[in-house]
């Protein structure tokens, strides 16, 4: 859950209202074991490596690559900010684990893809709830070259960092 | 957190789907109550670095005074670090109109547009996969 000590450190910019609203859904989530749906999701994490070499072109003296891929399934909500936030942070810190575990060797072209369900809707005017809102603030102001900044659950992810242990 | 060696340095994800065709599919999800969004592909594709190579790439971000280049580029290997795999093609989503079509003629009924909706047809799942050709 390291993920969620980032969340929580932007909320305090944030009106009271706000707090209230992340961390009551954020409650919800830690006790609402037995609610069907809310905690009860799963990803599966794979990693891929080419059965022969795999050079990439345009990168000299690469590695074959390695192809990870994440799939899920958010809780339905999208109101529940603090559900989807606390899942996909999870996820992120699990990627992060899964990733460093493979010790892949400098160099290594990496492909990581994240697919699956995120039960949110891409267009940015939706994103009306404000811990979404300012969870999205947030990353655009830390990463403003963001492409796909409409996902709050890809731009998380994409700010994932892993380092070798 | 000790970070003798830094594994990979993954860019900010993008939509395959987007890159692909220009815009995310109209609906992914359909029932009688919503016709929606909300499955997605998204993908990065980076070189495993270094710290030395991150340090050297936020060095340089912030002399060109961009943050963007301290997490996509490092001098040299700026190439090398993002666009070896890129999303070319993504398989073709039925309309609702064809849904419609589909569903009728599965059912041998009339389906009013409020009643449209999977499962149903050839289609399992009331959401619909999204299939994306990569090329490296």
């Amino acid at each position: 859950m390291q993920g969620l000590s980032r969340v929580r450190a932007v909320l305090p910019e944030r009106s009271r209202a706000v707090q209230d609203a992340f961390h009551a859904s954020l409650s919800r989530y830690n006790k609402t074991a037995e609610v069907s749906g809310m905690t009860d999701r799963l990803a599966s994490l794979v990693a891929l490596r080419p059965s022969s070499p795999l050079p990439i072109a345009g990168v000299v003296g690469s590695l074959s690559p390695i192809f990870v891929v994440a799939n899920t399934h958010l809780y339905w909500d999208r109101t529940e900010s603090g559900v989807q936030l606390s899942q996909i942070m999870e996820l992120e810190d699990a990627l992060e684990r899964f990733i460093v575990d493979l010790s892949l060797p400098r160099g290594t072209p990496l492909f990581l893809s994240l697919c699956g369900d995120f039960n949110n809707v891409p267009e940015v005017s939706s994103v009306n709830h404000p811990i979404l809102a300012s969870y999205l603030e947030y990353i655009q102001w830390q990463r403003y070259s963001l492409r796909s900044c409409y996902s709050i659950l890809a731009c998380a992810v994409g700010n994932l960092r892993v380092y070798a242990k | 957190m000790q970070h003798s060696k830094a594994v990979p340095y993954i860019l900010p994800m993008r939509s395959a789907f987007v890159e692909a065709t220009g815009s995310e599919p109209a609906f992914t999800a359909i029932t009688t109550k919503k016709c929606e969004t909300i499955d997605y592909i998204w993908y990065s594709a980076s070189i495993v670095a270094t710290n030395d190579d991150d340090a050297g790439a936020a060095e340089q971000g912030s002399s060109s005074g961009t943050a963007s280049t301290t997490m996509s580029t490092s001098g040299s290997s700026a190439s090398q670090r993002q666009g070896w795999c890129r999303a070319i093609a993504a398989q073709a989503l039925p309309s609702r109109e064809e849904l419609r079509v589909e569903l009728e003629r599965d059912s041998d009924t009339t389906i009013d547009d409020p009643n449209l909706g999977l499962p149903g047809g050839s289609h399992p799942s009331d959401h619909l996969p999204i299939v994306v050709t990569f090329e490296l």
